[in-house]
Formats: C-alpha cells, sequence, structure tokens
C-alpha cells in the first residue's frame, strides 16, 4: 500500500500543480482520474471512471480562486478508489464527494496562512530585502504542493482497508439507489453551468441544445459545430455597432458594460 | 544585456527587437504562476508584483529605491483570469517603461489595473471557463467513457491551445498597444458580444449535456388485470428526456433562488434513495 499511497500523493502534487500553473485545467475529474490512473498503473481504469467523476463535478468550477467543491481532489480519490478497491463507478463517485469538500476545507487553511505572509512580503520589500521575498515566495509553493502530497500520501495509506472494508458490507439494494443517485447526480452539474450562463433572452438556446440529443439524438461534436454557426449568427448583426441598440441614452462603456452584465443575472 | 544606468535619458528596457522577443517570451512563462500564493485580502497581488520583478528590475535597476516602490506598488489587490492576465503584465510593463522615461503619474497604473482585471477576467472566465471548457469538454468525454486515450489528449488540446494562444498573444499586444486596445473594445461592446456569443454556445452545449448524461428513469409497471404499463413508456411518449429535463430545471431554479449546491447535492442523493427504496427507480436498464 506504500507505493500506492506514494503514487496518490504523487497525482495530488501534480493535479494541483497543473490547475494553478497556467490554468492548464489538470483539475478537471477527467484530468485528474487519467493522471491517477496512470501512476496507479491502470491508465485505462482511470480514464474510464474519470467520464463519470466529471459528469458528476461539470458544474463546480474555481471562479476567481473560490471553489464550491474540491473537484479535482474528487477525480483523484474517485478514480484511486475504483482501482483499489475496485469500487465500481457509481460507488467511486460516491466516496469521492466527502473527499471534494475535506479539499476546500484544506485550502481554506493554506489561503488564511498564505494570507498571514502578505504582510511579510511588503515588510521584505520596505526593508529592501528583494531574496527574502524571492525566499518566502519559493516557500509558499513549495508548501502549497507538500500539503497536497501529505493529504494523498496519508489519506491512501490510513484509509484503503476501512473503504475496502466498508465497500464490502453495502447491500445490493443501496448500491442500486447508489447507481441511480450517479445517473441523477449530473443534474446538479448541469444547473449550476446554467447559473452563470442562463439569462431570458438566452433561454431557447439550452432547449435547442436538448431538443437536438433528447430528440434528434445528435452527439456533443455535433450540437458544439451548430452551437459556433448559431452563435455566430446571434451575434453578427451587432458586430461593429456602438454600444447595444437598447440603451436609448449615451452612457459610458463601464455603465453600459455593468447593466448588461446586471440583467444579465437578474432576469 | 544592457545594464540600467542612474540616467534616464538612455531606453534601456527593450531596445532591440530580440530583447524584445525575450520579453513576450519570459512573459509568457512567468505568468503561468499567477495563481500561487493567492490570499483573501489580495488574491493574487504577491505573485502579480513577483511576476513583474525582473521587468521592473530592468527598467528602474537592481536593488534601487524606485524598484522597491514599484514593487510596492503593485502589492495592491489584484484578480483576473489566468489567460488575459498577460495583457494586464503587458500594459503595466509599458507604462512602467514610460514612467521611467517620461514620467506618469504611477497612480494611474494601479488605476489601469484595477479597471481591466474585471472586464478581462468577465471575458476570460465566459469564453475559456464556459465556451471552450464545455466545448471540449463535450467532444472529450465520449472517449473517456470509452477508455479512449483519444480522450484526454484532445480534452488537452481543445482546452489549452486556446488558453496558451491567448495568453502569448494577449500579452504581446497588452505591451505594444498599451491601454488603448481595451477601452476601444469595451465602447465599441466587443467584449459584450464575445461574452454572449460565448454563452450561446455553453448553454446549446449544456443543454445538449442534460439530454445525455442524466439518467432519471422509472422502472414503475401499473399491472391492471390485463395489461402492465409501463410508465416510463408514457413519459417518452410525452417528450422524451422529460424526467431528466424536469430534474435539471428543478435544480437551476432553486439554485437560483438559494445558491446552496451542497444541499441540492444531498437532496438528489436522498432523492434517489428514496425512490429507489420504494420501487419507482431502479438499476435496471
Amino acid at each position: 500500500m506504500l507505493m500506492q499511497a506514494l503514487a496518490v500523493g504523487l497525482a495530488c502534487v501534480l493535479v494541483k500543480f497543473g490547475a494553478w500553473w497556467g490554468a492548464m485545467g489538470w483539475d478537471r475529474p477527467m484530468i485528474a482520474s487519467t493522471i491517477t490512473g496512470i501512476l496507479l498503473g491502470k491508465p485505462v481504469e482511470g480514464i474510464t471512471v474519470g467520464a463519470a467523476l466529471e459528469l458528476v463535478y461539470m458544474g463546480t468550477q474555481s471562479m476567481g480562486g473560490v471553489i464550491p467543491q474540491d473537484y479535482g481532489l474528487g477525480g483523484i480519490f474517485g478514480c484511486a478508489f475504483a482501482i483499489l478497491v475496485s469500487a465500481k463507478p457509481s460507488v467511486a463517485v460516491a466516496l469521492s464527494i466527502p473527499f471534494s469538500m475535506l479539499g476546500t476545507l484544506i485550502y481554506d487553511l493554506f489561503k488564511f496562512w498564505a494570507t498571514s505572509l502578505v504582510i511579510r512580503f511588503q515588510t521584505h520589500l520596505e526593508n529592501h530585502q528583494i531574496k527574502a521575498f524571492k525566499r518566502l515566495w519559493n516557500i509558499q509553493a513549495f508548501v502549497y504542493l507538500l500539503m497536497w502530497f501529505l493529504l494523498g500520501f496519508v489519506s491512501i495509506l490510513a484509509g484503503t482497508s476501512a473503504i475496502k472494508a466498508l465497500v464490502n458490507m453495502i447491500p445490493t439494494v443501496i448500491m442500486n439507489s447508489l447507481t441511480v443517485a450517479a445517473g441523477m447526480l449530473p443534474a446538479l452539474g448541469m444547473a449550476l453551468l446554467m447559473i452563470s450562463l442562463w439569462s431570458k433572452k438566452l433561454a431557447p438556446y439550452f432547449f435547442i441544445g436538448f431538443g437536438l440529443v433528447a430528440f434528434f439524438k445528435g452527439t456533443l461534436i455535433e450540437v458544439a459545430f451548430l452551437g459556433a454557426a448559431v452563435a455566430f449568427l446571434a451575434v453578427i448583426g451587432q458586430i461593429g455597432k456602438h454600444t447595444n441598440g437598447n440603451n436609448a441614452q449615451p452612457k459610458t462603456a463601464e455603465g453600459a458594460e455593468e447593466s448588461e452584465e446586471e440583467d444579465f443575472y437578474n432576469d | 544585456m544592457t545594464e540600467t544606468t542612474n540616467t534616464a535619458n538612455v531606453p534601456t528596457f527593450l531596445p532591440d527587437q530580440k530583447s524584445e522577443k525575450h520579453f513576450y517570451n519570459s512573459l509568457f512563462w512567468r505568468s503561468q504562476w499567477l495563481m500561487f500564493c493567492t490570499s483573501y485580502t489580495k488574491q493574487q497581488a504577491v505573485t502579480f508584483s513577483w511576476v513583474m520583478m525582473p521587468y521592473l528590475e530592468k527598467i528602474y535597476g537592481k536593488d534601487t529605491d524606485e524598484f522597491y516602490a514599484a514593487m510596492l506598488r503593485h502589492q495592491d489587490f489584484f484578480n483576473t483570469n489566468v489567460a488575459v492576465a498577460p495583457f494586464v503584465f503587458g500594459v503595466v510593463t509599458s507604462m512602467e517603461k514610460e514612467n521611467k522615461e517620461n514620467g506618469v503619474e504611477a497612480k494611474s497604473i494601479n488605476a489601469l489595473k484595477s479597471s481591466l482585471m474585471g472586464p478581462l477576467a468577465g471575458i476570460g472566465d465566459s469564453l475559456l471557463a464556459n465556451g471552450v471548457r464545455l466545448i471540449a469538454t463535450g467532444i472529450a468525454i465520449g472517449f473517456f467513457q470509452q477508455g479512449s486515450w483519444l480522450g484526454p489528449i484532445l480534452f488537452m488540446l481543445l482546452l489549452n491551445v486556446p488558453n496558451w494562444g491567448i495568453k502569448w498573444f494577449s500579452g504581446k499586444y497588452g505591451y505594444k498597444l498599451g491601454n488603448t486596445f481595451i477601452t476601444d473594445a469595451m465602447k465599441s461592446g466587443t467584449l459584450n458580444l464575445i461574452t454572449k456569443a460565448a454563452s450561446i454556445v455553453g448553454l446549446m452545449m449544456v443543454g445538449a449535456m442534460s439530454a445525455q448524461y442524466v439518467t432519471f428513469k422509472t422502472v414503475l409497471k401499473i399491472k391492471s388485470a390485463s395489461q402492465v404499463v409501463d410508465i416510463q413508456k408514457i413519459f417518452d411518449m410525452i417528450l422524451p428526456g422529460l424526467l431528466p429535463l424536469l430534474l435539471v430545471l428543478g435544480c437551476f431554479f432553486y439554485l437560483r433562488k438559494k445558491n446552496k449546491p451542497v444541499r441540492v447535492l444531498l437532496a438528489v442523493v436522498v432523492l434517489a434513495f428514496v425512490l429507489t427504496l420504494i420501487g419507482v427507480t431502479g438499476a435496471a436498464k
């Protein structure tokens, strides 16, 4: 179990690094699960379970550093338990949820520490100590990654046998319920995505997308293709026009932006 | 590499094309670290100054008072989308250079930063987090389900080619154009149009994925004397995908009223358990 714990610890480091460095999206559950699968020596399982995990966490995304649920850790631990205790994907999804919540808690603690460092960074600059400034920056980046390594390492080392026992105890009716829940949970992901996209004026596009798949059995690639064309049609008339047509009285650019933004979220 | 002298009349920052190219490359790589050391009070401020460090050293000279003044100036609150952040770095670097050579008011540099980060975060998030990510996910997830390597490869390419492309060019044009471009784009409404187009594609993808991936079926069959009525077949005759659609819309309208995703998560799980225990839903396909 030591090697597996090291592998999952390393997966945590890679996922958290690729999430922040360049915002490469390594914390998307699909990728986090793939990375974990590769490190545990079962890449194909990692990829397959990744799809199930992504569907649950699809709507959760980091906006301005705020993560409602740590979907990256959800992806790692979901995959790890699917491989290490051979849990079914629907069970792996359920097991990943507590870790996705633990992740936000741990990150909050780190962020408090980082916040306390802000003053020290400033003091170093006031004292004209650029070397100390650089050193402190390196330390906080290192601590950040080390923290995630320890979380992955300790959880797998200490928790796997308990989780294995738990999974073996689950009766059939609970297993069926978990399968049903795993099918329903993507609805939450979709709803969360709609929060940032929805407005009364744009609502029909959601139903067009739904219908293309539900009625006409379109694939997602086909919908993306049509979506791009439809989006272009919808904005083509407005390209090059000054501000938006419905703002009769002249406003400053910021004002127009703000009011547009507001009815975007309100209606 | 020319070192900065104390006299201000020789332009020492990016004197030729080669060093300019070097600067764009350097900015591209350094700005990748922006998210590290995010704090509650100032978000990305510390790392903003960390990214600017070598450029400020070149402009003002190593260990000079002016250098430290500039570093302290950049300790102010900063928060924007990582992909479009190089634009701000580019604009700020060109203004710092201007400040050294001709003396612009240092305050205006900070004012510009705060005016740029909001709209840029909005456009970066809507374009990449909602638009590009949803398209990439929609295209790749089918391959993931089959356990194909095409899944992760396609997802990384579809997400990061636009992401890194925007990063490289936004740094370059930020430095070249200074602050004129973004103000023009805001005035002409281009930013709103991009946001709108991204939202349209995003919503269509969300609708499509709701139909594709939300599974919510009843296994309930009502037995009367002569025949067995399959309730799911009736739902399918009314509208294919009716139950998933209602479930998604239900979650959405609740979330829009009260933004408590964890509560919805628990409610959905509880609902799944209750419905399965009373035999309305089940694992049967």
